[in-house]
């Protein structure tokens, strides 16, 4: 029986720790470095991990967060003890199973079982529950006959459940997922995280990587963030979605300049809630200023898509959130004005405006343009600009949404586009918890027939 | 030493271990043949036979004092195989193993360990053969063929420090595996195994010979297998031998340890 007291009940605890990737010219430095009697440098330092420090409890889950590059792998590779620490200590109290990238520790040449009494063997499972230990492993990779074939054969979902089933039963302490789960199928997935839900509760103690922020948050209660090497947050998994997406969609500029570039923001937004009144944006966009306006909001997205042959142009644009232009987080019941400057290069007789909301995955949940919707807008002439303005009331569900924006022209069933900038706007919906999906929708449930009431109905079933 | 003596310990609760890398070791070098494990023993086979051939039947060779020639170089030819063997895949056994050194807790200190284990399956069977061999030249058993136990593990100590240092230094620099095949192969017919040293080598070449390690290792062999002599017989070269085997365990111990943190940065 473990005896819970707060020594004990500590899974991991990393203290301090850095990690730095000496960037050598070629491999033959490191050799002479590594055994230069005089310690001479032959390297330059690259920094992936500094300063990192954070406490794990038994049984807790912990996501990790955060951009490609920013030192989650490297992270895990450290606990998992398979990378030295530069400086600092990490203590990892018992055994850890890691499942880093595919193929944690197995020879393609060899088959499934092969494979799985081999890495068993060096974690020193005894002869006598190794029959046991690999039948349970094959009943939960459920691949058939796959399982004694050599595993260069396996498609990726096969290696998937493989190395998962066996991570899983090595007894861990600390079990480690670096983005595996992504490639097995939805019933795979689902029964994964099930036992990923029993192992803690067993006191289990799994980090977790995905980009996945939804997997996240299902399964951690935790979270930690990283950026650039550094840790940017560690705490409730929620907050910590939260902070990960600002730093993904709510940022211009990556680096050094959008710390700058975001102090001065503050400054100005500061400044116009003090002093302006709130539709000073509308005038200042219809009047024309010299600056492009949407570049001083948050929603707008640097990483949009542009298509079409620029005859005519999307050259600035604002958003309202229920006649708001400073707005955060959305509650997805706001009526969103998208006010859209177009400029036209050449006479177009029926111009069409067009929207979509999309999710971060590019599914489009909604969208329409003025044809389809039999609204003909006035004809533009060549070097004209002209202000439209979108109204929609999306009714969006908690999560990550982008906005499409488009201008084109409808000629005899021929679709011209002229500029369509997808994943133009970066929407937050906060989740209200009421509904679950992309869009709210308005339902109800009511008892029609109790044990002891009959209640009154009439012919359509309604009460 | 106390780490030494930690080392050790370490080694016999990884048996099980070493000996499941080994299995693998032979096994998936014949995975998906017909003759699976027999390979082990055809091989080494054929190439004891293509040289007996040449040498014995071509070149018309003989072994020294009246021993057959094929008995001579049987009882050469299987220790320096085995060195021979073990040298060259274990220079390559960080690199081969990359698969459990970066994605594991791997003990890759423990790789010399596999190859050595692996190789000694093999030359257990073709000592055996061997001895079919020497009995069928009117060869006979004695007590003293018990020392080639000895003689063993003086080859495992030499092969354990210099697969340390060079399977270590291997991973950054790869041209070191080349290097050392071509080595060996000098070292191989600079060491009397296929042809008779007496009355061959000129004086003033004799101090190579005795500077060979392996050297004396075959001469062991042959001495315990062929003509009873003692281990006694020798033992100035056997003290050079086993202080030659300590040094390069602690330097290849001292080289490993320092390069493998960077294993898994390289791999």
């Amino acid at each position: 029986m473990k005896a819970i007291d707060l020594t004990s009940d500590l899974a991991i605890s990393v203290r301090d720790v850095s990690k730095n990737y000496k960037l050598y010219p070629s491999h033959k430095e490191r050799l002479k470095e590594a055994l230069h009697p005089f310690r001479k440098r032959y390297h330059e330092e690259f920094s992936a991990l500094s300063g990192i420090s954070f406490d794990i409890r038994r049984g807790q889950n912990v996501g990790i967060l955060g951009r490609n590059g920013a030192g989650k792998s490297t992270l895990l590779q450290l606990i998992a003890g398979v990378l030295t620490p530069t400086s600092g200590t990490i203590f990892v109290a018992g055994k850890v199973s890691a499942l880093l990238e595919l193929g944690s520790g197995f020879n393609p040449d060899l088959t499934g079982r092969e494979n799985v009494k081999l890495t068993n063997t060096i974690l020193g499972v005894p002869e006598k529950e190794m029959a046991e230990r690999i039948a349970a492993v094959e009943a939960f990779a459920d691949i058939g006959v796959f399982f004694d074939q050599p595993m260069k054969i396996y498609s990726s979902g096969m290696f998937a459940r493989v190395a998962f089933a066996n991570a899983i039963h090595v007894n861990p302490d600390v079990l480690i997922v670096d983005e595996i789960l992504g490639v097995g199928d939805a019933k795979f997935q689902e029964k994964c995280y099930n036992k990923i839900k029993s192992l803690r509760d067993e006191g289990v103690c799994i980090l977790f990587v995905s980009h996945s922020t939804d997997v996240i948050q299902r399964n951690c209660e935790l979270a930690l963030l990283l950026e650039a090497g550094k840790m940017v947050k560690y705490g409730p998994a929620d907050a910590v979605v939260a902070a990960y997406h600002d730093l993904l969609y709510g940022s211009r500029q990556t680096g050094k300049q959008r710390q700058v570039d975001s102090q001065m923001e503050n400054v100005e937004v500061v400044q116009k809630n003090g002093n302006i009144e709130l539709e000073s944006e509308l005038r200042e966009f219809l009047e024309g200023s010299s600056e492009l306006l949407y570049r001083r909001f948050h929603y707008y997205n640097p990483y949009e898509r542009r298509l079409g042959n620029s005859d005519a142009e999307i050259v600035d644009f604002l958003v309202a959130a229920n006649g708001k232009f400073q707005f955060n987080i959305l509650t997805g019941h706001e009526i969103l004005t998208i006010y859209l400057k177009v400029r036209f290069d050449r006479g177009v007789e029926v111009p069409r405006i067009g929207w979509a909301i999309v999710s971060p995955e590019g599914i489009v949940i909604a969208g329409s343009n003025t044809v389809m919707q039999n609204s003909s807008l006035p004809s533009g002439q060549a070097g004209e600009t002209w202000v439209y303005a979108v109204e929609i009331k999306p009714n969006l569900c908690g999560g990550q949404y982008f906005l499409n924006a488009g201008v084109g022209e409808c000629k005899e069933e021929d679709w011209v586009l002229f500029d369509v900038r997808r994943s133009l706007i970066h929407l937050s919906v906060i989740d209200s918890g009421r509904a679950s999906g992309f869009i709210e929708v308005p339902s109800d449930c009511v008892v029609v027939r109790g044990p002891e009431t009959i209640m009154p109905i009439d012919n359509r079933g309604r009460l | 030493m106390n780490s030494a003596i930690k080392f050790i310990v370490g080694l016999y609760l990884a048996r099980r271990t070493i000996c499941a890398l080994a299995g693998r070791q032979v096994v998936s070098r014949y995975a998906g043949t017909l003759f699976r494990g027999a390979w082990e023993i055809i091989h080494p086979a054929v190439t004891i036979l293509v040289f007996w051939f040449v040498f014995s039947v071509a070149f018309k060779a003989k072994g020294p004092e009246g021993t057959p020639y094929i008995v001579y170089f049987v009882t050469g030819i299987l220790p320096w195989m085995f060195f021979a063997e073990g040298i060259n895949g274990g220079t390559q056994g960080v690199i081969a193993h990359s698969f459990l050194v970066k994605k594991m807790v791997f003990r890759s200190e423990l790789l010399p360990f596999v190859y050595i284990t692996a190789g000694s399956l093999n030359h257990g069977l073709l000592l055996i053969l061997a001895s079919v061999v020497i009995f069928f030249n009117g060869g006979q058993f004695s007590w003293y063929w018990l020392q080639i136990v000895y003689y063993f593990f003086t080859l495992c100590a030499l092969m354990l420090g210099l697969q340390w240092l060079l399977s270590a230094m291997t991973v950054f620099q790869r041209d070191l595996g080349q290097g050392v095949t071509m080595v060996l192969n000098l070292w191989f017919w600079a060491t009397p195994v296929v042809w008779v040293a007496d009355g061959v080598v000129p004086p003033q070449y004799h101090w190579l010979l005795l500077a060979n390690p392996v050297h004396y290792v075959i001469e062991g062999y042959r001495g315990s297998l062929l003509y009873q002599q003692s281990i006694w017989r020798h033992w100035q070269q056997g003290l050079y031998v086993w202080g030659l085997a300590l040094v390069l365990a602690v330097v290849g111990a001292m080289v490993f340890r320092r390069l493998k943190p960077h294993f898994g940065d390289v791999l």
